[in-house]
């Protein structure tokens, strides 16, 4: 069959260009419209709930909210994980699928269960399911500057920008944060209220009865119709005032006699603080689900620009965040890489070849081959991101090997063919079936090896499994160019005749003559060379620090502060305007310091009000004073002195992965499971302490032990009852005075403005004056809250956490100079023997931890699998047991180089550098595979055994070294990239290039002598 | 048996031109014309067509018939005005006895 394809093209060698330049063409428009991101697109199927419960504790929250849906939720099918968050005011459940769930799938399951249990929610719970997100869905975060009051500027962004943003294809919500929610405000005075024998819920219930406008139907006027429309929705706060709650006595009673109406705000539960200089603010695009960030952005900036034409004079928008930056570093880092590699390739190609028209053929298979497999990317809906792009890179110097071993072939032949009169074409045509074999055989074996990383699971599968794709779809890509354009270029620009060996392999090939004499000569000094070789390999592997993934640079820093969480939003807000104006003071790099302290509005990310992420903009690297560690030093150096603040420094994505991940941020995170609250306190406290100690530790926090001040009226239900106060009569006027209870909308054109009843603020602000309240009981009688109620300072948990229904208790640790898995086992040896778990009390260790024992494990498992599978191909090339093990063989002496190289480098064991030795690992049984079935083919004309290893070897020493420095050199740009996306390439290319030397060495000089010694039978031997 | 007078007239054509050739023969004479396929390898490719050359293989038709010598130079005309695509080769054998055993 594939003898037939060459044949094929060489017959329609036209149409076979003309196929090549429209499949060119497809490719390259598939690259334009190819979604493009930084990442891929790592999210699970992942459902969230997000329900906002006014005024209550997260006790409260948990037992009332959390329990109820967490009933109704544990045993949904496909269901992987439910970890839930009770916060005041906000339970935040999360459920994870198995990865392929649909979600919409899963939302729907999600979203019929909960439509069955939110009837027995209490009446204040609001929410439902967030929109379908994930961690890389935060794209573009802007803010509103201009003359604006708070108030005017989250108008605009509620109602003018939000509506048209929504529009743009992709977006999936904007998120809005910071200012004030504009809201009729109906304060009523207590004693007003009394005298007039009201209470709230009659103010209630007489707002949300008198606001409505409505339709009576057609009325006959003579032929016509009238339509009848009844008027009574409230316009303003006059009409407000007007509003008539009851009669008595031939008197009315408005609202406006027992309250005071205005224009106020909705409680805020967060807020927005920009450079120190006050508040903001703040729009935050929300991309859907596998959009295209690119085409999002694009979107967003231009309707942007169309609203800011029409917005009050001097108001503009200020963009903080922009994901296509990112997206253009990352991929630009990978273009320049491949760029550079092509070049670099090339440049070998000419040196090896000694002929340009062969390297020009075979560097033309180069960007075909990108083009096609970005045919194949668009058809299986990959996106061009740094991984993807990363694979491509990784793959450059293996996409060329099938086109090199056809072009050497042609070339070899064609000088051979002197005074032969075969036509052009079958000499070309020959040259070409005599390696479809190997080149086949090869680019299988270099495929299989890739094959384990799709078996990955969790984050690290779907980081990798793109790698692997778009590696797979180059390898096939290229083979079908060797198979087709490779000969029918070789066939139009090759010349016949001999044109003698290149420079580099006369210089080359007398050496090694020399060299493999000598080896031959001195087989025993080889084999302990070899066998010391692996001992260090050991030394090192024991050395080496073992982590998951590297960090990559995203260009922007977020500092998440941690304050008293007895602080309130004003005083949280500003020690955050404090820390700004500190780093920026201290830290010329910076350019912009946005702060979101508290909950969103969606409550995508519910935070407390003494939780601030701190988004950091900074000036172009060009003019930093060192690299990115020292301008996060610098900023930690700032805000050290600050008192109140606990500090820890992440990136926008990579704290929403890890968030994503675990529901908790940070490079460990320990979960510890228990019933009591106060005994999780205490074991966290103590394995916060230890973790602390344990040198690597950057930052370790937690929560656990955080409390918060309550002021608990403890209801006296004889006194209660005494009154005729039911107790939830009794808190729905409590949360009234000090939350507010909604009471209708008005609608102002498009906007609808809240309607709230709430105390005075002095009420709001002043404890005593609170237990002083007057409420007029159902039996019409005037009580004090402190008479129905003893009244206590007490203390109550900040936020409660739930996985799979357990209460636990997290402690989060950030890990510097040190390797993840190192510490890790140090820490856990640490915790094991100092801190005791009673009966009950489970520990979980996780986070970024958890992702790399998982990937380890899977590897593992799978590598040996891969390495069957290369030996069955191997043994059908062969046809020989000994020649398949022998090829074998040769993987741990490449796997010599790559880890003394990532030892020598000072990198870890990552994830990337075991993709690296997966890379190394086809490299090396390539090199092998063309290495011994030459020795074959040289034993089968009828050679002697040693004088076809070493005639063989000194042959085979041009395509061995050529496909070996073409792939280490073209990996060389992933080596000095800086771009971000680049830290993740870059343990790869060391261990590759590190590899290739030692397997290269051995493959030329160790396999001969392996061979000799043990390659055939004796019975095989002697034939 | 006899045979006197009579030749075989071999021409060797490229298979995609057996039926213009056959036609124009048929058009000419009514005794039996034979067709045999055969492989040339060889390493004349002047009659080649692209996918012979580049396959080294020749995929040739022989046609055989059995003529009056005299009416050769009219069938080899023939096909030779025929609407071929490839070259032909033709070549004539005395035919020195021939008959049928029942």
């Amino acid at each position: 069959m594939l003898r037939s394809l060459v044949a094929w093209s060489l017959t329609y060698r036209l149409l076979v260009l003309a196929l090549m330049l429209v499949m060119a063409g497809l490719g390259a428009w598939a690259f334009i419209k190819l979604p493009v991101d930084a990442y891929p697109d790592i999210a699970q199927t992942q459902v969230k709930i997000i329900l906002k419960a006014p005024g209550m504790t997260p006790e409260e929250v948990e037992t009332r909210v959390i329990a109820p849906i967490e009933m109704e939720m544990l045993g949904l099918p496909r269901q992987a994980i439910l970890r839930s968050t009770a916060k005041y005011a906000i339970a935040d459940i999360t459920i994870d699928f198995t990865d392929g769930t649909d979600i919409y799938w899963a939302r729907q399951q999600v979203g019929e269960r909960l439509a069955g249990v939110m009837a027995d929610m209490p009446a204040s719970v609001s929410g439902g399911l967030a929109p379908i997100s994930t961690p890389l869905s935060e794209m573009f975060m802007f803010t509103i500057e201009g003359p604006l009051s708070l108030a005017e500027k989250r108008t605009l962004l509620d109602w003018t920008i939000r509506p048209a943003l929504r529009t743009v294809p992709g977006v999936a919500d904007v998120n809005a944060l910071g200012g004030h929610v504009r809201s009729f405000e109906v304060r009523p005075d207590p004693v007003a209220l009394a005298a007039a024998k009201l209470s709230v819920g009659d103010l209630r219930d007489a707002i949300e009865r008198g606001n409505r406008n409505d339709g009576a139907g057609r009325l006959g006027a003579g032929d016509e119709v009238l339509i009848v429309r009844a008027v009574g929705a409230v316009r303003d706060a006059d009409d407000l005032r007007q509003m008539v709650v009851t009669a008595r006595d031939g008197r009315i009673v408005r609202i406006g006699d027992v309250a005071e109406v205005g224009i106020g705000s909705l409680t805020r539960y967060g807020g927005v603080t920009k450079n120190g200089a006050g508040e903001a603010v703040e729009g935050l695009v929300i991309g859907l689900r596998g959009a295209d960030a690119r085409a999002i952005v694009d979107g967003v900036r231009q309707r942007l620009g169309e609203l800011e034409r029409d917005m009050p004079k001097g108001t503009t928008l200020h963009i903080f965040y922009d994901r296509s930056d990112l997206i253009e570093r990352a991929v630009g880092t990978v273009e320049e890489a491949l760029l550079e590699a092509t070049i670099l390739v090339v440049v070998l190609l000419i040196l090896f070849l000694g002929d340009w028209r062969a390297a020009a053929i075979v560097a033309a298979t180069l960007p075909m081959a990108a083009l096609l497999t970005f045919l194949f990317m668009r058809g299986m809906g990959l996106s061009a991101n740094l991984m993807s792009l990363g694979g491509l890179a990784i793959a450059i110097g293996m996409l060329v090997d099938g086109a090199v071993v056809v072009v050497e072939n042609v070339v070899e032949r064609l000088g051979r063919a002197h005074g032969e009169d075969a036509p052009r074409l079958n000499l070309v045509f020959r040259a070409t079936s005599e390696v479809i074999v190997p080149v086949t055989a090869g680019l299988i074996i270099i495929a299989l090896v890739f094959l384990p990383l799709l078996s990955l699971e969790g984050l690290e599968g779907k980081l990798f499994a793109p790698v692997a794709l778009t590696i797979m779809f180059a390898l096939a890509g290229s083979l079908l160019l060797a198979l087709t354009l490779v000969p029918v270029l070789a066939s139009y620009g090759l010349r016949s005749g001999d044109h003698g060996e290149p420079w580099i392999m006369r210089k080359l090939s007398p050496r090694y003559h020399a060299l493999l004499a000598g080896a031959f000569a001195r087989s025993r000094l080889v084999y302990g060379c070899a066998a010391a070789a692996l001992v260090v390999a050991g030394l090192a592997y024991g050395a080496v620090g073992k982590t998951f993934m590297p960090t990559m640079d995203e260009g922007s820093v977020v500092v998440q502060v941690t304050k008293l969480p007895t602080l309130g939003l004003d005083r949280s807000l500003a020690v955050d305007e404090a820390v700004q104006r500190a780093i920026i003071k201290a830290v010329p790099e910076v350019t912009n310091v946005i702060a979101r302290t508290g909950t969103d509005e969606i409550g995508l990310d519910p935070m407390g009000l003494n939780e601030t992420d701190m988004f950091i903009t900074l000036k172009p690297q060009g003019e930093w004073r060192g690299d990115r560690d020292f301008v996060v030093e610098a900023i930690r150096k700032a805000i050290d002195g600050l008192p109140g603040i606990v500090p820890t420094f992440t990136q926008p994505i990579e704290m929403r992965v890890s968030e994503m991940l675990t529901g908790a941020r940070g490079d460990l995170a320990v979960k510890i499971f228990g019933p009591d609250l106060a005994t999780l306190a205490d074991l966290a406290r103590r394995v916060q302490a230890v973790l602390q100690a344990t040198p690597g530790a950057a930052e370790v926090t937690t929560v656990a032990n955080d409390r918060v001040d309550y002021l608990q009226l403890d209801v006296d239900r004889a006194a209660a009852g005494r009154f005729g106060m039911p107790v939830d009569t009794f808190e729905d006027a409590l949360r009234a005075q000090v939350e507010g209870l909604p009471a209708g909308i008005v609608a102002e054109g498009q906007r609808r403005v809240p309607i709230l009843i709430r105390g005075e603020a002095d009420v709001r602000n002043d404890a005593q004056r609170f237990a002083d309240l007057q409420l007029m009981t159902p039996a019409g009688q005037i009580v004090r809250a402190s008479d129905l109620a003893r009244l206590e300072r007490t203390e109550g948990p900040v936020r409660l956490d739930h996985e799979n229904g357990s209460r636990y208790a997290l402690v989060q640790a950030f890990v510097s100079g040190r390797d993840l898995v190192g510490y890790v086992d140090d820490a856990r040896g640490r915790v094991s023997a100092e801190v005791p778990l009673p009966q009950g009390y489970s520990l979980v260790w996780g986070g970024q931890f958890e992702n790399q024992q998982r990937a380890a494990a899977r590897l593992m498992l799978v590598i040996p699998v891969a390495l069957l599978l290369i030996f069955f191909v191997l043994y059908a090339t062969l046809g020989s047991l000994r020649g398949s093990l022998l090829i074998l063989a040769n993987i741990p002496f490449a796997a010599v180089g790559g880890i003394v190289s990532l030892w020598i480098s000072g990198d870890y064991l990552s994830v990337p550098a075991s993709v690296g030795f997966i890379a190394l690992l086809g490299i090396a049984v390539l090199n092998g595979l063309v290495l011994v079935s030459y020795f074959r083919q040289l034993r089968g004309e009828g050679r002697p055994l040693a004088e076809a290893v070493r005639v063989g070897a000194e042959r085979r020493l041009r395509p061995v070294m050529m496909t070996a420095s073409i792939t280490a050199f073209g990996l060389v740009p992933l080596l000095f990239a800086t771009g971000p996306g680049s830290e993740i390439q870059k343990p790869l290319a060391i261990v590759v290039i590190g590899g290739l030397v030692t397997s290269t060495l051995l493959t030329l000089i160790l396999l001969p002598i392996l061979y000799e010694r043990f390659g055939e039978s004796r019975a095989e031997a002697t034939a | 048996m006899s045979g006197e007078g009579t030749v075989l007239l071999s021409i060797a054509c490229a298979s995609g031109d057996r039926d213009a050739i056959v036609e124009a023969l048929r058009a000419r004479v009514r005794c039996p014309i034979h067709l045999r396929a055969e492989a040339v390898h060889g390493l004349d490719f002047s009659d080649a067509g692209t996918a012979e050359r580049v396959t080294g293989a020749l995929d040739r038709l022989a046609i055989e018939l059995v003529v009056p010598a005299d009416a050769v130079t009219a069938l080899v005309e023939a096909a030779g005005a025929s609407r071929r695509r490839l070259p032909m080769r033709w070549r004539v054998t005395p035919v020195l006895a021939s008959g049928r055993v029942a």
